[in-house]
């Protein structure tokens, strides 16, 4: 979550935005929510009445489920997309932008700023993309997505077994990377060479 | 945008001159040959074709009456962005371009590394665009033609 994302929302606020507001054209029963938030039931309960009375949410019961919902008749629906998008939502928008090349990407994950909750308005995103790709290919399908976030999007692509070897070597850029936060985007950095994703 | 927009702002207005815009262009070829050598570190290897590619688009300005304002910054940038209107360049060919630029100042003051197929990039997008400047100059400009001069 960035430094932005913190001070707008507190964290529970920011765990269920980030679900609804992100996939605002589907609902969501409360067990769901709970499974993908990792937060507590009454504190999830509290701020889903909340987020309902305001209008932010609709909640439709089917059977004894109760589903929720980003609600576009709430007069703030736009903006709110477009703020979560832009603060918790970098990781969706940069996985959709990606999407093309995904088969061919082992593991990317931001790194920087941005994914240690350091960043403020202008930050460029720095983004770390491993496997069978060219760089062209990755500034391309990134370009769109810079407008949508309205942040610079840096990618550095490296090839596998280049990764591997600058691991072996302790590289000091590589181990400053591996040190420090990152907000994993497609693939999984702990398991090297495991990747059965694809 | 026309070139002519950007007098003052970027740009100023110049008297294209045939030796600076050889001078120019052989800068760039001997960068593309050092940028292949094996022998030193991914990061001087961009370095040498990054400099081909903005001796390549500072010629182009220049063969079409322009240079960088000294006085502002972004000279790269300029360069870069004015490729569509001085060689016809595609614009996904300068989105390109201006991602290696930005990629050369994250390096130069990280310390970051420069991955293999970063400098493959770079090396391709210098050699392509010092083609590109040199066949536009060959069709739009024969008196400014590095081929006229030296050949």
């Amino acid at each position: 979550m960035s430094q932005l994302s913190e001070a707008l929302f507190t964290t529970t606020q920011q765990r269920v935005l980030g679900l609804l507001y992100n996939q605002p054209y589907r609902s969501f029963y409360t067990k769901e929510i709970l499974r993908a938030t990792g937060m507590g039931v009454a504190t999830i309960k509290r701020e889903l009445d909340r987020m309902t009375a305001a209008g932010l949410l609709s909640l439709k019961h089917q059977g004894n489920q109760h589903h929720y919902q980003a609600n576009p008749d709430c007069p703030i629906y736009n903006e709110l997309r477009g703020i979560v998008r832009k603060t918790i939502g970098i990781v969706d928008v940069l996985y959709e932008a990606l999407a093309p090349l995904a088969d061919r990407i082992q593991w990317g994950f931001v790194f920087g700023s941005v994914a240690s909750g350091r960043d403020s308005t202008g930050s460029d995103i720095d983004l770390m993309l491993i496997g069978d790709l060219s760089f062209a290919e990755a500034v391309t399908v990134l370009h769109p997505a810079q407008e949508t976030l309205s942040r610079e999007v840096n990618p550095k692509v490296f090839r596998v077994g280049e990764w591997r070897r600058l691991l072996a070597e302790n590289d000091a850029f590589i181990r400053e990377v591996s040190r420090k936060p990152r907000l994993d985007i497609v693939g999984n950095w702990n398991e090297p060479g495991e990747s059965d994703r694809h | 945008m026309s070139l002519e927009n950007l007098i003052g702002i970027s740009l100023e207005a110049i008297e294209p001159d045939s030796s600076t815009i050889a001078r120019l262009l052989a800068a760039a070829e001997r960068n593309i040959a050092d940028s292949h050598a094996e022998n030193v570190s991914n990061e001087t290897r961009y370095d040498a074709a990054y400099k081909a590619i903005m001796q390549s688009a500072n010629a182009a300005l220049q063969a079409n009456g322009f240079r960088t304002l000294t006085s502002k910054p972004g000279h790269h940038q300029t360069m870069i962005q004015t490729l569509p209107l001085t060689v016809d360049l595609e614009q996904e060919n300068v989105i390109v371009l201006d991602a290696l630029r930005k990629q050369r100042n994250i390096a130069d003051y990280s310390g970051d590394l420069v991955p293999i197929n970063t400098v493959h990039e770079c090396v391709r997008q210098s050699e392509s665009l010092l083609e590109t400047v040199k066949q536009w100059l060959k069709t739009n400009r024969p008196a400014l033609s590095i081929e006229n001069g030296c050949n």
